[in-house]
C-alpha cells in the first residue's frame, strides 16, 4: 500500500504535509540545490514587507540549548523585487508558494495582500502578526484579538487566496487570538512563531544580540508548540499548520497526532539542508507501518489516556 | 557530505591540525572559503560551526582538506578526537575567499587567525609572488606552523603579547613598522590579508588606511546556516549590512564600518 500524503489547508491542496517555514529558507530558491521543490508540500517565502527592509542591527543570532535566539527583523528585499526577480524563478521550479508578508499599520497588510493576489505563481498567503522582532505591526497585533481580528478580516477582504495566519505564542491563552483570527476569515493557522527569550554573554555582561531579546527557535520550544497546537485543535475546526522545532519525521508526525494538518520545517534547514526530503519519506513510511491509508486520517489521532 | 578522516596532528596544546579526505567530483576550495561541519547527531549543538579552509591539495591518493582549529566547545573537542578513518559532516565550500592577484601578499594572523591564511600564502607561493606572513598571538602556543611557512619562502615574523616568543606586543604593530619601512612604490604592490579578532583586524584596516595599502580581511560572526539562509552573520558596512556567509568571510577593509560592535 502506498500511503496517500496529500492534505488540504482549507482552500489549499498539497501533495504532503511537509512546508519550508519563513525566514528559514530564503526566498525558496537556495533551497533548490538540496531536493526537488515541486515535491515538497510548500515553500513559505521570507516574510515581505511593502518596502525593502535592512534588518535590525548585528549580533543577531545566538545559540542556545538545542535552540537559537534570533533577531534578524525581517529583512527582506521588499514586494517589487520579490515578484520581479524571486518569483518566476520559483514558479519555474514548480514550487507551491506561499507569501509571508507583514505591515506596519493594518492599511500595509491590506495592500501587501491586494498586490500579492493577482501574482501568478503565488498558492497562498501566510499573514504574520507574530513576529517580535520588529518595532511595528507583529507581535501588537498578535496579542491583542480586537486587533487581530481586524487585521485579518482587512486582508481577507483583499484577497481570495488561501490565508494562513502566524500566531505568537506569547500569550496567555493561545485559543482566544486563534479564534479572532478564525472568525476573520484566516483559512489556517500556523502555529506557533518564536518564544520570547533572552540570552547574557557573562564574559562582556553585555546581552548576547543588540536588541537584547529575541526570538527562541529549534527543538527548545517543539512541546510549547505541539501543546499550543493541541489546545487550538481542541477548541476550533480551523486546519492548523504546526511550527517549532520539527527535526525528523518523529517529530512531524507527533504535530500531526496532536492536530496540525501540515508542518513547517525551520531551525533545521540551517544545519540540514535537504532534512524536509527524509521528513517526507518518513511519514510515508510512519503510514505504511502503521497500516494508516492516508496522511489526513493521522490529524488529530492522539489516543487520550483513559 | 561525509569526510573520512586522514590524520590527526597535535600543533600544541590547544591546536590541531585535521586532514580529511575529499570526494572527487567535488569543486576545489579557494583560499577564504569555509565548510560547516558537524561532529554529532541530535541537537546540542544545533549548528555546525564554521571552518576556513586551512590547506587543500589534490594528490594520487586523491584531494585532501586541511581544517586547523583550535580546541574549544564540543564540536572542536569531538575533532581534536578523530582518529584516522572518523567520519566527519562537512556542508561546501561556502563564502568568497582572498584574490591572488597581487604582485606582493602580507598575511597577518592572531591566534586561529592564521587558519585560511596558510592555503593564500602557499598558492602565493607557488604563483611566484613573495609573501610575508605577521604572525600574533597572546602565547608562544598560539603562534602555529611557522617552519612551514619558512620552507615555502615565506618571510615570517612573530610577535607574542607575553612576549614569551618573538617580540612582545601585538602583531599590528609589526605590520605597521613594517609598512613604514616600505618605499611607496612598493606599498602600492602590497596586497594585506587579514584574519583574527575584530580589536586586530580593525587595527589592521587602521594602519593600511594610514599607509595607502589595500588590505583585505576575514570575518568571523556567528553564523547559523553558512548560505544566506538565517540572515543573522550580518557585519556593518557603510550605512547597511552585509552577510559574512555569502558576501564574504572576505572583505575589503575599506568596506566594512569598524566602530566598537
Amino acid at each position: 500500500m502506498t500511503p496517500d500524503l496529500a492534505v488540504r489547508l482549507g482552500p489549499l491542496a498539497l501533495p504532503n504535509p511537509v512546508m519550508l517555514a519563513s525566514g528559514t529558507c530564503g526566498y525558496g530558491l537556495e533551497m533548490a540545490p538540496h531536493g526537488d521543490l515541486s515535491a515538497l508540500g510548500a515553500v513559505v517565502v521570507k516574510g515581505l514587507s511593502l518596502l525593502p527592509s535592512p534588518g535590525n542591527p548585528p549580533p543577531r543570532i545566538v545559540e542556545t540549548p538545542s535552540g537559537m535566539l534570533n533577531s534578524i527583523g525581517l529583512e527582506n528585499v521588499g514586494l517589487a523585487a520579490f515578484l520581479a526577480e524571486k518569483l518566476p524563478k520559483l514558479r519555474r521550479l514548480g514550487a507551491r508558494v506561499v507569501v509571508n508578508f507583514y505591515g506596519g499599520c493594518r492599511a500595509d497588510y491590506r495592500e501587501l495582500a491586494a498586490r500579492l493576489d493577482g501574482a501568478e505563481g503565488v498558492h497562498a498567503l501566510e499573514m504574520n502578526i507574530s513576529c517580535p522582532n520588529v518595532k511595528l505591526g507583529g507581535l501588537q497585533l498578535g496579542q491583542d484579538p480586537r486587533e487581530a481580528h481586524r487585521v485579518v478580516a482587512a486582508v481577507r477582504r483583499a484577497t481570495r487566496l488561501p490565508l494562513l495566519v502566524k500566531l505568537t505564542p506569547n500569550v496567555t491563552d493561545v485559543r482566544v487570538i486563534a479564534r479572532a483570527a478564525a472568525d476573520a476569515g484566516a483559512d489556517a493557522l500556523t502555529l506557533i512563531n518564536t518564544l520570547q527569550g533572552m540570552a547574557i554573554d557573562v564574559e562582556t555582561r553585555r546581552p548576547a544580540l543588540a536588541r537584547t531579546v529575541g526570538g527562541l527557535s529549534g527543538p527548545a520550544i517543539r512541546p510549547v508548540a505541539v501543546r499550543m497546537v493541541w489546545q487550538v485543535r481542541q477548541a476550533l475546526p480551523i486546519p492548523i499548520v504546526g511550527c517549532g522545532g520539527v527535526w525528523t519525521a518523529r517529530d512531524a508526525i507527533e504535530f500531526l497526532l496532536a492536530g496540525a494538518t501540515a508542518v513547517q520545517l525551520g531551525s533545521v534547514n540551517f544545519t540540514h539542508p535537504g532534512r524536509w526530503v527524509e521528513v517526507v519519506a518518513g511519514i510515508g513510511e510512519y503510514l505504511r507501518r502503521h497500516g494508516v491509508a492516508r496522511a489526513a486520517d493521522l490529524v488529530g489521532k492522539l489516543e487520550p489516556w483513559a | 557530505m561525509l569526510l573520512t578522516a586522514r590524520s590527526l596532528r597535535v600543533l600544541s596544546s590547544d591546536f590541531r591540525l585535521l586532514d580529511l579526505g575529499w570526494p572527487a567530483g567535488e569543486p576545489d576550495p579557494a583560499p577564504g572559503q569555509f565548510v560547516m561541519v558537524r561532529t554529532r547527531e541530535g541537537t546540542d549543538p544545533l549548528w555546525r560551526r564554521p571552518f576556513g579552509v586551512h590547506d587543500f591539495r589534490r594528490g594520487r591518493g586523491g584531494a585532501v582538506l586541511s581544517l586547523l582549529f583550535q580546541v574549544v566547545g564540543p564540536t572542536t573537542r569531538e575533532l581534536a578526537a578523530c582518529g584516522k578513518g572518523a567520519v566527519v559532516d562537512v556542508l561546501g565550500p561556502h563564502g568568497r575567499g582572498f584574490t591572488l592577484e597581487a604582485p606582493e601578499h602580507w598575511l597577518v594572523a592572531g591566534g586561529r587567525g592564521l587558519a585560511p591564511l596558510y592555503y593564500l600564502a602557499r598558492l602565493a607561493r607557488r604563483a611566484g609572488r613573495p609573501c610575508r606572513v605577521f604572525l600574533g598571538g597572546r602565547e608562544a602556543g598560539h603562534v602555529l606552523r611557522v617552519p612551514e611557512l619558512e620552507r615555502r619562502g615565506c618571510a615570517v615574523e612573530v610577535s607574542t603579547e607575553d612576549g614569551s616568543r618573538g617580540r612582545r606586543g601585538r602583531v599590528t604593530e609589526l605590520l605597521e613598522r613594517g609598512l613604514a619601512r616600505a618605499s611607496r612604490r612598493r606599498r602600492a604592490g602590497i596586497l594585506v590579508s587579514a584574519c583574527g579578532p575584530h580589536g586586530m583586524l580593525a587595527a589592521v584596516a587602521s594602519v593600511c588606511a594610514a599607509a595607502g595599502v589595500r588590505a583585505r580581511v576575514s570575518v568571523d560572526p556567528l553564523m547559523a546556516c553558512g548560505r544566506g539562509l538565517c540572515l543573522g552573520c550580518t557585519v556593518r558596512a557603510g550605512e547597511g549590512y552585509r552577510l559574512a556567509c555569502q558576501h564574504g568571510p572576505v572583505f575589503d577593509a575599506a568596506e566594512l564600518s569598524w566602530e566598537a560592535p
